[in-house]
């Protein structure tokens, strides 16, 4: 591809305050810089050598030299300051700044907040300050602690919130694996208080602690054995859309792969109809039990 | 011939820089380097190079050269519009760098890089704090650059969409407005010409390309605009809602509930407020024979039918 010349006299342009700041540094380091070879990059400085002022007299040019593979700028003219940042520049960094702050925990936000607002005010720009918000994920910190787990092999102690029954319980967990699908992440652990492998619904998770514990070496026997149920869906069901990644298209329906029985049957109460649980069967007769047992209530 | 025009261009460039007051063009077809020819070909020359020079993001200004020529404009370029000559400390150049770390996104590289080359020649040197230091994180996102560009050019976007309740994906014509990311996901915010309306736009679900079909620069976004208004995972839940719910179930729901009465041994009463009707809907049937609606009617009805439709299937 043929490098526009208006591409190349901003490279040129951009060379002048980098060689300003970096006095004598060598032709090698400023070509891998800019991302061009030594040969383009002597055409560019040869080329810098004939540009400067109205006059263009040796006291209006550009000065610099390459000696011994090294470059110095005696006199950059007017060029001496980098480039502003053009409004999309701008932009893009306002964003990255956003995102940073809400990365990080005060008072280190504030700092980024700060910083932000002055990127803001220097570069004016048409997009204002409330056009951009940013809402990280909550789920982060409990990631992070997760991963940390998992490479220190320690225990974590959690207070998990299981919605099936009104209970808060706390227990102390090895954590085997996670799995992250589209709508939430599930984490598949060796829990103590249970002695048996148990899945744990991230957004339920809700305090997690570090503990000093090593983890369970020997290999979890046990693990919770895969249900596998099969679902025909309405068209104007969201299901198909929200559980993505856990089923599987079969020619009558879809195929899912299930952990905890109940959790299905619960979704399948909750969709009122627009999803028919065709298997397994015993599923099937709890969903229905469930269901006329709640018709009862309004009676 | 390239390299000449490249030359032309800094020295344009420079002039333009060096000159408080603003130069004609015939004083920059006299004075600049590199104009050559007749004046025709002088004239589209010059043309040519102020477009490319803005395209580039250089701001070239223009006014009345002298107040008793009208006719002759005159050219300049601002040094505090053109170059950084404001102040950054090693620790907010330090910031930048890591923020600008963050756009793995290969339709990001050429912005951060020229950025980071730009800012390492302020002659101060970034300093890196560890408090600073952040895990792997990528923004990344399909079409966000684009979008970003043209939020910042206010340039009119096209692309294909898919509602959320829909397979399909039909076309838009939207002003962007602003960009919001909310828990990992990308939203535009914009006008929807077809709908007349401010709307929020998933990235993730837009199905093709984004075209760009105005010119820069043809809309306004109010100063005020505060995107938030239009977010609508950002609204408080309005719709109201009061369950009866058995003492041993149901703690998501307590633990966000305006308030829990004691109604006999068995069952609680809740009030409740849910974002939408479906979702109340969906909430209560979740929770089998451990609920039942007291009100609204209209959810107690709907409940019900939804009750006797699993009945029918499963009973």
């Amino acid at each position: 591809m043929v490098e526009s010349a208006a591409a190349r006299a901003i490279r040129l342009i951009d060379l002048v305050p980098y060689l300003v700041s970096h006095q004598g540094v060598s032709v090698k380091e400023t070509a891998s810089r800019f991302g061009i070879s030594v040969t383009d990059l002597l055409k560019d400085l040869d080329l810098l050598f004939m540009c400067g002022l109205p006059g263009y007299t040796p006291l209006e040019l550009i000065d610099l030299s390459v000696e011994d593979g090294q470059i110095s700028i005696r006199d950059p003219q007017n060029l001496e300051a980098p480039r502003r940042f053009t409004q999309s520049e701008a932009l893009i960094l306002r964003v990255a700044l956003s995102a940073l702050e809400d990365l990080l925990p005060q008072p280190k936000r504030e700092k980024v907040q700060k910083l932000r607002e002055k990127i803001s005010r220097l570069f004016s720009s048409d997009v204002p300050e409330d056009a951009l918000f940013f809402q990280g994920d909550p789920s982060r910190e409990k990631m992070k602690l997760i991963e940390e787990a998992i490479s220190s092999g320690k225990k974590l102690r959690i207070r998990y919130l299981n919605p099936l029954r009104a209970e808060r319980s706390e227990r102390v967990i090895s954590v085997l694996r996670v799995k992250a699908e589209p709508k939430r992440t599930l984490i598949d652990a060796w829990c103590d208080s249970s002695k048996g492998v148990r899945t744990f619904n991230l957004s339920q998770i809700h305090d997690i602690e570090k503990t000093n514990e090593p983890i369970e070496k020997e290999e979890p026997r046990g693990e919770e054995s895969v249900l596998l149920a099969k679902v025909k869906v309405a068209p104007d069901s969201h299901f198909v859309s929200e559980n993505q990644g856990q089923l599987r298209k079969v020619a009558d329906g879809y195929e899912i792969e299930i952990f905890q029985p109940e959790w299905l049957v619960r979704k399948i109460l909750a969709e009122g109809g627009l999803v028919e649980l065709l298997s397994p069967g015993q599923m099937r007769k709890r969903v229905g039990e469930l269901a006329s047992s709640a018709l009862v209530l309004y009676k | 011939m390239s390299s000449a025009k490249t030359e032309r261009l800094v020295n344009l460039t420079m002039a333009l820089l060096g000159t408080k007051r603003f130069m004609t063009k015939s004083e920059i077809f006299r004075r600049v380097a590199g104009y050559s020819g007749n004046q025709e070909t002088k004239e589209r020359m010059f043309e040519r190079d102020k477009d490319d020079l803005r395209n580039l993001g250089i701001e070239i200004e223009v006014a009345s050269h002298d107040p008793l020529f009208e006719d002759e404009v005159g050219y300049r370029i601002r040094p505090e519009a053109f170059q950084i000559h404001e102040k950054f400390d090693a620790e907010e150049l330090g910031l930048i760098s890591v923020a600008l770390q963050q756009l793995k996104d290969d339709d990001f590289s050429g912005t951060t890089e020229s950025l980071m080359l730009r800012l390492n020649s302020l002659s101060v040197t970034p300093e890196f704090s560890d408090e600073f230091s952040i895990s792997e994180r990528a923004i990344s996102e399909a079409g966000l650059s684009e979008v970003l560009e043209a939020l910042s050019d206010r340039v009119t976007i096209s692309f294909n969409y898919q509602k959320s309740d829909s397979k399909n994906s039909e076309e838009r014509r939207v002003n962007p407005l602003g960009v919001s990311a909310w828990r990992g996901s990308w939203y535009l915010v914009g006008e929807d010409l077809e709908r007349d309306d401010i709307r929020a736009f998933k990235l993730s679900r837009m199905k093709s390309g984004i075209t760009r079909i105005s010119k820069a620069g043809s809309f306004q976004i109010p100063p005020d605009f505060d995107i938030k208004e239009y977010l609508v995972m950002l609204k408080a839940p309005e719709y109201s809602v009061v369950l009866q719910v058995r003492k041993s179930a149901g703690l998501h729901l307590r633990n966000r509930a305006a308030s829990i009465t004691d109604y006999d041994d068995e069952w609680d009463q809740i009030e409740i407020f849910f974002s939408h009707e479906n979702q109340a809907l969906k909430e209560t049937l979740w929770l089998g024979d451990d609920a039942r609606v007291i009100g609204p009617d209209s959810l107690k009805s709907l409940v019900i039918s939804r009750l006797e439709k699993l009945v029918a299937i499963y009973g």
